[in-house]
């Protein structure tokens, strides 16, 4: 009786956990969650169910399991992003709690959680809707997968070894980035065991096998089914799933380690100074702490310890390490792999989580305070950036949502325009709003999803055109067929064209509408036009 | 920290943790169409966007205002966060103040004086600025700990640290709002009247304990008037103080004032609501004439109601600017007068007090709660009615055939609208403005406003409209053309200027100015 009563007293205190840390991020997002928000990839997604084929196009075959599973494919406001804060939230638990083995009590393992969870990387997986639920569960299945292998490990079971590859396999076939997870996790436990239990080169290298050999075999899998999908054209070659040659991942060793320790310098929009100060200093302690422990230790102790935090700062941007360097991409400059928010979501929670357990667990109690203070910090840090975020977020989607309607109000009233006329939108330029409402820190890079790109791209603005009105009048397609061009046409886009919202920039005849947004945009289309060399004959 | 808690026997245990989180709940269910629908006042429109810097209160004599925002969100006013801060602070400040009163400690008793105190609709008056939300509930729990820690320093041996730690207390709160004063007396009046009666504490006594209060109080207000001799706030316009000449004169008026209150009417404070508090109010106040104690103490007593009455009315005796039947000068005075009712109610005997001050509680809870997301709605309808003109007035700007958004204009806003009220059935004797009738698109912020959501910024926001702008077209045009939204002649633009037409009594008042400017 007294023992049941101890296992739910022990239950109650475990939920207690996982449940502040899942409030917390709730808290942190709560305004995403109750206004509606999505991206620009999710117009078409909103509407129309997801089908577990709609991810092989990137080569992310396993992308829709779970919302097919879970919400039959449909993106639903509220249910979308909390079950996906759930799953992360209880990885998080399940990774400090099943992996790292830390049974802290509960106060400073609820801080510590919630500390990681609410951690700002996670507000770039929160700009798409059709891919949140899922890239917040790859979390999860590496925990489990991660788990899997430890128990692999110990008991030498090839049943727990193929459950670990397994999960593994569909977590990166979801997406390849969230491979940083499972390296980050495991360079953290080395070092812990290695630290902490004081293994021997030859136990750690023992211990590391199952988990090598479930990445090698993963990652190479990952690679046949990618050629396969290309062969089968049912998967575009892009820039971020093509891999590094064994000449380029040796070459590009030292860029990846500087990239792992600007990932805690590197100022980018949401991620300012005083979040960066932060895990800064709580990495520096668990450095500390480190090298106190080691002082007990032999020289060679110490090279491993040197050793096992270099490959921990690569992992940090292991998948940037694997990628080929293609700099040629636009996305590749606008959003480069190395400072890519996304992948790092990853990876710098999971060694934040580690290190402040770390530090805890030391006997320092000045160490177990700086541990706790910097989590307190942080977390507000976090929730206020988060909520910011939110903020940034709602004003710039509310803003361009009317810019929107604006547009289409003017297209619509034009005299020519028909009600019943299908027409073939050209849109120059896009407007991104978001900006409007963030201050921007000195020294700010990047933050191309989690600040600039604009919630309607122009290469699909028939799916947003054509969200709110009664009856669809955008085709699909963004080009103009040289017959189609009219002497009018002509005269506007060589003579008349001015940039939003002159009178003169938007174009409407029965096939086309022409909206010229920007001035970059009207340019790039004046110049397309230009080297269409069409002679006035052929105009209709 | 834990020890010093557990000195002032401000140390939550168990039953207080469950009450905080109780009355936490409860209040922010009451708000939480607020916390929800993130909607701004017409001083926001700036701050929203950017942030509150230390000095952003300066310049109408705040100079601790913006203290709170920015050690908690380092200047911003964040969604949902910004309530729920405020309601933590709001929700530990008025525990203190049951414990300062002495409050029989029971969970249900506690929770509904929490939460009634919370939820009069007084405390809409802070939600209508964003920008001050936070600071303004925050003062009540710093005015609390000052008065409950002020209570104390009697009986402790570190008198010098706890009355500095007050008098902070005290001017911090007093230079974020000065209102705030109200909430002192009116507590230290409760207060004194609790432990007079239930306490049967003696003249003398009372004078003894809480002698610190008063001294803590005037040295904070000394140091508050010689902060801002030194800040010399330009464009004070709120803070002009009555001359001793005419304090005479205003106490009577100021005392009719306060007794009024408890008949006035404002927006979502109606008669029956009203009268429900005046029931609960009298029946404490009877209920503690008529308690055990001598009758020569009794005339004292009345003397203590009186006094702690008047205090409700402290701001609008010591300022010359009326500040009468406003919620959110109430908010630091009547409100807590209520509350003060409630809490007795709580404590009297015979028990059937106790159980009618139970009932009273939870039926005004409910009808605060009512009145609150009453009041919300029409608030969210009457943003909602607002900004949709905004809206088509920037469409109408944008499509306007001079239009060019690469030019700076100047820009002027003739008259405003508030349709708000447009959503308001109920009746009311006095018009309090924050809670009803301010409107969101404010004149003043006209410019601010237009550019809000738009993807470029037009308006030339160093230079106002210009004598020489009125041209003999623009005067021929505002004297004989010109029509209020949405009249297609409510909108004038040219190469220079931008001028939009809201009301017919703002146009009449625009061309008695044009009149005076007559090219």
């Amino acid at each position: 009786m007294a023992k049941h009563q101890q296992n739910i007293n022990t239950t109650k205190s475990e939920s207690y956990i996982w449940v502040t840390s899942f409030l917390i991020l709730c808290l942190s997002f709560s305004p995403l969650t109750f206004n509606f928000i999505w991206g620009n990839h999710d117009w078409l997604p909103l509407i129309q169910d997801s089908r577990l084929t709609s991810g092989l196009i990137e080569g992310r075959f396993s992308q829709y399991l779970l919302l097919k599973l879970l919400l039959r494919g449909k993106i639903l406001p509220i249910l979308n992003l909390i079950i996906g804060f759930m799953l992360y939230s209880i990885a998080l638990y399940c990774l400090s709690r099943y992996y790292f083995n830390y049974k802290t009590a509960k106060l400073p393992s609820s801080l510590f959680i919630s500390t990681a969870v609410s951690m700002p990387y996670i507000i770039e997986i929160l700009y798409f809707h059709f891919i949140t639920l899922s890239l917040l569960s790859w979390t999860l299945i590496i925990a489990l997968s991660l788990i899997a292998t430890q128990k692999a490990a110990k008991h030498h079971s090839i049943l727990w070894l193929l459950c670990g590859f397994a999960l593994l396999f569909i977590a990166i076939g979801g997406y390849p980035g969230c491979i940083n997870m499972y390296v980050t996790a495991i360079c953290c436990r080395l070092i812990q065991l290695h630290l902490t239990h004081q293994l021997t080169f030859r136990r750690l290298c023992k211990q590391a096998v199952p988990y090598t050999i479930n990445l090698i075999l993963a990652l190479g899998l990952l690679k046949i089914t990618f050629d396969y999908l290309q062969q089968k054209h049912l998967m575009m070659s892009m820039y971020n799933s093509q891999a590094a040659t064994p000449l380029e991942l040796i070459q590009k060793i030292p860029s990846i380690l500087q990239a792992g320790i600007l990932g805690f310098t590197e100022i980018q929009p949401f991620l300012g100074t005083i979040f960066k100060s932060i895990i800064t200093a709580i990495f520096a302690t668990f450095i500390l702490s480190i090298i106190q422990t080691s002082q007990k230790h032999t020289t060679k102790d110490l090279s491993i310890t040197s050793i096992l935090i270099l490959v921990l700062l690569i992992s940090l941007k292991f998948s940037a390490w694997l990628t080929s360097n293609n700099t040629d991409n636009a996305f590749a400059t606008l959003d480069p792999p190395t400072s890519m928010v996304r992948t790092d979501f990853y990876s710098y929670p999971i060694l934040i989580l580690f290190c402040l357990f770390f530090i805890y667990e030391q006997k320092s109690q000045i160490l177990k305070n700086i541990s706790f203070v910097c989590a307190a910090m942080l977390l507000l840090t976090n929730i206020n950036t988060d909520l910011e975020f939110s903020k940034t977020h709602l004003f710039g989607f509310t803003a361009e949502n009317k810019l929107q309607e604006r547009i289409i109000n003017r297209l619509q009233s034009n005299p020519k325009y028909k009600i019943n006329n299908l027409y073939t939108v050209i849109q120059a330029g896009e407007i991104s709003l978001r900006t409007k409402f963030h201050q921007k820190s000195a020294n700010e890079k990047y933050g191309y999803y989690t600040l600039n790109t604009p919630y309607s791209r122009h290469w699909i603005a028939f799916e947003y055109y054509n969200f709110y009105a009664p009856q669809d009048f955008v085709k699909e397609g963004t080009s103009i067929h040289p017959k189609d061009i009219t002497h009018e046409m002509s005269n506007f886009l060589s003579t008349q064209m001015s940039t939003w919202p002159h009178p003169y920039s938007i174009y409407v005849d029965t096939n086309y509408a022409i909206i010229a947004l920007t001035p970059e945009g009207k340019k790039l289309l004046n110049n397309q036009f230009k080297l269409l060399h069409i002679s006035p004959q052929s105009w209709r | 920290m834990k020890r010093i808690l557990e000195k002032l026997n401000l140390l939550p245990d168990k039953t207080d943790l469950k009450i905080w989180l109780i009355s936490f709940c409860i209040i922010n269910f009451a708000f939480l169409y607020h916390s929800l629908n993130f909607m701004w006042g017409n001083h926001d429109v700036e701050f929203i966007k950017k942030e509150l810097l230390l000095s952003s209160g300066l310049f109408e004599g705040r100079f601790t205002q913006f203290i709170p925002h920015r050690l908690l969100t380092s200047g911003q006013i964040l969604p949902i966060l910004n309530n729920l801060l405020g309601f933590a602070f709001f929700t530990v400040g008025l525990w203190i103040l049951a414990k300062y009163w002495n409050i029989n400690k029971s969970v249900i008793g506690y929770v509904l004086f929490i939460s009634f105190a919370a939820t009069q609709p007084y405390t809409l008056s802070w939600m209508y600025f964003t920008f001050i939300t936070l600071s303004c509930l925050f003062w009540t729990l710093l005015a609390a700990l000052g008065l409950y820690i002020s209570e104390r320093i009697n009986e402790s041996s570190h008198k010098f640290s706890l009355s500095i730690f007050a008098i902070l207390c005290f001017y911090i709160t007093l230079g974020g709002y000065p209102p705030i004063i109200n909430m002192f007396f009116v507590c230290l009046g409760g207060k004194l009247i609790i432990s007079y009666v239930f306490e049967q504490k003696s003249l003398k006594q009372l004078f003894q304990i809480h002698k610190y209060t008063i001294l803590n109080i005037i040295i904070a207000a000394v140091l508050f008037k010689i902060s801002l001799l030194a800040l010399n706030p330009n464009n004070v316009y709120n803070l002009e103080t009555e001359s001793l000449n005419n304090l005479p004169n205003k106490f009577l008026q100021t005392l009719l004032i306060a007794v009024k209150q408890f008949f006035i009417t404002v927006p979502f404070m109606e008669r029956g609501y009203k009268a429900s508090l005046a029931v609960m109010s009298f029946i404490a106040i009877t209920g503690t004439l008529f308690y055990p104690i001598a009758n020569t103490k009794k005339l004292f007593l009345m003397l203590l109601w009186l006094g702690t009455i008047w205090t409700t009315s402290l701001t609008t005796f010591l300022v010359v600017p009326h500040t009468e039947y406003v919620s959110r000068i109430d908010f630091y005075g009547f409100g807590f007068l209520y509350t003060l009712m409630g809490g007795i109610l709580l404590t009297l005997t015979p028990k059937i007090y106790q159980s009618f001050g139970i009932f009273i509680l939870t039926v005004l809870l409910s009808l605060n709660i009512l009145n609150d997301y009453q009041a919300l709605k029409i608030w969210k309808q009457g943003h909602d009615a607002e900004f949709q003109i905004l809206d088509n007035i920037v469409e109408r700007i944008e499509n306007h055939p001079q239009f060019n958004a690469n030019h700076q204009y100047r820009f002027y806003q003739v008259g405003d609208l508030s349709l708000r009220p447009n959503y308001y059935n109920g009746s009311f004797e006095f018009n309090d403005v924050f809670l009803l009738t301010i409107p969101y698109l404010a004149i003043w912020q006209g410019s601010n406003l237009l550019e809000f959501y738009t993807p470029t910024n037009y308006i030339n926001h160093k230079l106002p409209l210009l004598p020489e702008d009125i041209t003999p077209e623009v005067y021929e045009f505002f004297m004989k053309k010109a029509k209020p939204w949405p009249h297609p002649n409510s909108v004038y633009m040219n190469q220079d200027i931008i001028i939009i037409v809201y009301n017919q009594s703002g146009l009449d008042e625009f061309k008695n100015i044009l009149r005076t400017l007559r090219p």
